[in-house]
Formats: C-alpha cells, structure tokens, sequence
C-alpha cells in the first residue's frame, strides 16, 4: 500500500523552508544596520576566523543577541496568539487575552518606578504577567470560555488603570519617558544577560507545544465534545495557558508589549497552511521569528532615530494582513 | 458491550429533578432508542450515562464496570458519542475531522499513524462522505456535519455508540443511510442507543425503546410494548395512530400523529 500523508502533517518542504527561512533572514538581518557589515565579515565571523574589532564588536554584541531577541519574541507572540485562538474558539484573541500583557506591563512600570535595573524590571514584569493570568484563571474558573474571555478583559484594564497609575505617580522627567518608551515595546535593550532570562520559558513552552501538537486540534471543539475522545481537555487547556501566558510575559519582559504579531501571524499562517496545529505551530514559530525580525532590522534602519517596534508592525501588519485576508477570502479558526 | 444504567436519578442544580429513577439496558446488537417531548431531558440522560455529566443517584455499568472507575481514554476507545451538529466553528478539512475521532487511540505525545488513516478513510466512505473529504467543516452544512460528526465516532472503532438526535436535520435518503448504518452496525456487534424525535423510526429499526416524559416518568421495554398509541398519548400528549403501510416488499410500520391533547 502506498503511504499516504497525514491530513495536516508537516510535509517534509515545509519542514525545510520552516528550519532555513529564520537561518537565512537572521544572516541578512544581521548585515543590515546603520553600519553594513560585509556578508565576508559575517562568514567569516561565524567560522571563527579573525574579523576586525569594530565588525566584531557590531555583530557579536549589539546585533546578535537583538536578532535572537527579534525571533524569539516573534515566535513566541505567534504561538501564544495561535494557541489563544484555538483554545478560545475565538479569532480575536491575542496574546493578551487573558491580561498577561497588561499585567507584565504594569510589572515593569512598577519597576521602573521604583528604580530597579533590568534584571529587576524584567523579573517583575514575568512575576506580574502571571500573577494577572492566575487572577483570570481564578475569577474565570469553570465557566464557559467566553466568560473566561470576560474576566481577562477586566484584569487587563485593572492592569492597564494600575499602569496610568504609576505613570500618574512617576517623574516626569526621567521616569515618565522611561516607562512610556519602554511600553511602546522596544528590542534596543537587547543583550545576553536578558536573554538568558527570558528565552528558557520561550523554549521550553514552545517545545512542550509543539509535543501536544496533535492534541492541540481538540481545543477548538467545545469542551464536552473535546472529553470525548479521552484527553483530560482541562489539563490540556491549562497546561496550554501556562506555557502561552510564560512565553507573553517573557516577551513582554524583555522587550515591552509589541502588539499585533500574536494576531497577524496567526492569522496569516492559518490562511496559508490550514488549522491543523501538527502544520500551524511550526509555520507560526518560522513566520514569526521572520516577521519580527525583519520589522525590527526597519525598525532601526530607516531613520537616524529608532522606531518603536510595534508602531511598526501595526503599519506594516495591518496592510498585509488586509491583503492576504481578501485574497483568501477571509479568516476562520 | 453491554450498558446499563440503573436507577439513575438528576437535577441540574437549581429546580426539580429532571431524571428519575431510570433504569435500562442495551446489549451486543440491540439499538435502543430514546423518545421523549422537548424538555424532558433526552440529551441530558445520554450525558450522564457517559459521566459527562454525574447522576445524583444511581450509576452506569459497562459490562457490569460502573464508568466512573473507567480511565477516560480506556472508556472512550469503546464508546463514540454522535453529539447534535451545531454550526461548526472549525475550519478543518472534513478529513482531519473524522481523523480527530482516532483522538483516543493516539497517545498523548504521537502523531497519527497509516493505520489511523485507512480507519479515517473507512469511516468516511461507509457514510458516503468520499466526495467532500476536503470541503472545510464551516461551509458544510448542518445535515452534512451531523454525517461527518458520525463518521467521526465510527473512525474511533467503538463498541457502544450513542448518538443524539442523529437524523433530526437529515434529509430523506441520508436519514436512511444514518438508520441503516446503525443497524448494520448493530448487526456486527455494536450497541447503539440513540435519541430521537420519531417514534416511527424507533418502531422500524429499534428493538428496544426508552419513553421519558415531563416531571421524570419513564418507561422501558420492547419497542413494541413501549411504542403504542396509548403511551404515545400519555408522554407526548399526541393523539395518534400506529399502521402500518402494506407494499409488494413487506410492510412498514408507521406513527401518523393526528391532534394534540
């Protein structure tokens, strides 16, 4: 008998173009900037041969640790929003959904305010992001998923109002620029040392993911519907936001709240390669690492003075989002 | 299989109880059907028979094993349940749909295997659904869902298949397909019990039948003793007359409902 591939397998082309796309635009990436480094000096940077020291010190310190940064919180937002969208059966949800976001926002406000360097900033911001999913989970216990859609909505304006309060409190010469900037989600802070903290929760959800994927095609289904094909659909949903809620508020920590990936991505991967999550969280985890990293190369490219992040990927995403949509015929779970 | 529920009594939290004291049994090969008015707690009685909802007395045995001490994935690799076809949300192809019914018998961490698929391909073509098994669930619509959910439950290879209202939103000929699959189904060994809003159908092709009434009364037998003019009266507050209809083929038992009470 000829075998014959699984609907909604990741076909071995994918594979492929998955694994090499985020390669080859990282490599790009990693050329372009306010200096251009030579494509020679990347290769022979990256086989350990004698580079100069600017090049070296342009690369090495500055751009890698940014791309990674880039790909990471891309793929880490485009996977969140995936999951988000499937576990509440709603093509609205984002990343933020259950009040993670806002919560790691407030998080990092309030450690800005009180003057803490960047390790503390970002310990606080992950600490606060998942006390707000926790305070979801537990206001929305049991009920139905829209309910529980509800209640993240409050605990995000809770957080929101808890964050135009620390910048009502804050300084307005110093702190103030520092908390809005650093809100308006920014890759600049970028080094090894934040990364260390916040890609292992990146990593980590994202491969425990990509296990259950199979499973995670039940979550659509309405949860009795979902019991009955024998998987324990609450376990799966709540270890599903634990890892979503971890990789949004690592994100957030290191990076502030870049909007608009968690729900462009998605969408577009879903038009793109259909809903079978076997097939969708690989092409979510390469589109976005690519997005992102592209957005953030323009980001600090085009203008003598960087642009935030996510103004970004709205002027960009909105329109190509808009485009894809219509051509396909618009979106679905 | 054998599933029997005894002395099953619930509420849901607030108001009177819904189901009381229900006792019945379905075996290897019998198709059992479940009849009653609106309301009087057909699709909630098929919930607490599979756990998916507790009895507040009373339990369920399969093969003399009470469900509740059944692990979910062992009890739900013997027993499919058909839910009713709501609007699908979902915009998965018709094949990874029915493939989602093998859900059960793949592990945790696996992914579906040629073996799942041929059981996907087998469930869709004995529903006939070969033509569409690329049409997306959300532009199907509700009778060619009800199918697809059906083929769904048959690709998980059940012993004990339990649907609600299968051929509600049917037309004609696939109402048919549905009834005769069951009873095929039936013939090779399944245990099906089904809910419906036909008495006729229960007549023809069930050989034993539940009648739930409002306020919790309840009555189960034979088909035969159960479905009569007179019960009918009395659960659904119908006048009607059972026939049945004479052809060169044999005859067909019918239900004509004449006036409400």
């Amino acid at each position: 008998m000829k075998k014959q591939p699984i609907p909604g397998s990741l076909r071995l082309w994918q594979l492929v173009v998955f694994l090499i796309a985020p390669v080859l635009c990282a490599l790009v990436c990693l050329c372009i900037g306010r200096m251009s480094v030579p494509a020679k000096d990347l290769v022979s940077l990256l086989l350990g041969r004698e580079v100069g020291a600017q090049a070296r010190a342009v690369l090495w310190s500055m751009r890698l640790p940014r791309v990674l940064l880039a790909a990471l919180v891309g793929a880490g937002l485009s996977v969140s929003g995936c999951v988000f969208q499937s576990l509440f059966a709603n093509p609205l949800a984002t990343p933020d959904t259950l009040g993670v976001a806002s919560g790691a926002s407030f998080g990092a406000a309030l450690a800005l305010l009180l003057g803490f360097r960047l390790i503390g900033v970002q310990l606080s911001a992950f600490g606060f992001g998942m006390l707000a999913v926790s305070l979801t989970c537990l206001s929305g216990k049991g009920s139905a998923r829209t309910t529980m859609i509800l209640s993240g909505i409050m605990m995000g304006s809770l957080f929101s109002a808890l964050v135009s309060l620390v910048k009502f409190t804050a300084d307005t010469e110093s702190q103030l620029p520092a908390i809005t900037y650093w809100l308006m989600g920014s890759l600049s802070a970028a080094g090894f040392d934040s990364l260390k903290l916040g890609a292992p929760a990146i990593a980590v959800s994202c491969g425990v993911l990509l296990l259950l994927r199979w499973k995670l095609n039940l979550l659509p289904l309405p949860g009795e519907e979902a019991r009955t094909f024998g998987t324990n659909i609450t376990r799966l949903r709540a270890v599903c936001i634990v890892c979503c809620a971890a990789m949004t508020a690592s994100c957030v920590a290191m990076c502030g709240q870049v909007g608009w990936v968690g729900l462009l991505v998605p969408h577009v991967c879903r038009l793109l390669f259909g809903n079978s999550h076997a097939r969708l969280l690989p092409a979510c985890i390469s589109c976005g690492a690519c997005f992102l990293m592209i957005v953030d190369t323009l980001a600090r490219t085009i203008s003598a003075a960087e642009i935030p992040v996510s103004i970004l990927t709205a002027i960009l995403g909105a329109p190509i989002f808009i485009t894809i949509v219509r051509r396909k015929g618009g979106w679905s779970l | 299989m054998t599933l029997t529920v005894q002395n099953g009594s619930f509420a849901y939290k607030k108001g009177a109880s819904l189901l009381e004291g229900i006792t019945l049994q379905a075996e290897r090969g019998d198709v059992l059907a479940i009849l009653g008015p609106n309301g009087a707690g057909k699709t909630t009685l098929l919930r607490c028979m599979l756990n998916l909802c507790r009895w507040k007395q009373g339990q369920t045995l399969l093969d003399g094993r009470d469900v509740r001490a059944i692990p979910e994935r062992m009890l739900w690799q013997t027993v499919s349940y058909v839910p009713q076809a709501k609007t699908a949300i979902s915009s998965c192809t018709v094949e990874q749909m029915v493939l989602l019914g093998r859900s059960s018998r793949i592990g945790a961490f696996s992914a579906p295997t040629q073996t799942d698929l041929q059981k996907t391909h087998d469930a869709i073509g004995r529903l006939g659904l070969c033509s569409f098994t690329d049409r997306r669930c959300c532009e199907l619509s509700g009778g060619e869902l009800q199918m697809v959910l059906i083929a769904r439950a048959l690709a998980a290879e059940p012993q004990v298949l339990i649907l609600d209202e299968p051929e509600s939103n049917l037309d004609f000929k696939n109402q048919l397909l549905v009834l005769d699959t069951m009873q095929s189904l039936a013939h090779a060994g399944l245990t099906c019990i089904f809910n419906t809003h036909y008495p006729a159908h229960a007549l023809r092709r069930a050989n034993k039948a539940l009648l739930l009434g409002r306020s919790g009364k309840s009555l189960f037998g034979s088909t035969q003793d159960v479905v009569t003019e007179e019960n009918i009266s009395d659960y659904f507050g119908v006048r009607a007359v059972i026939g049945s209809i004479e052809t060169p083929d044999g005859a067909y038992a019918d239900v004509i409902p004449v006036s409400a009470q």
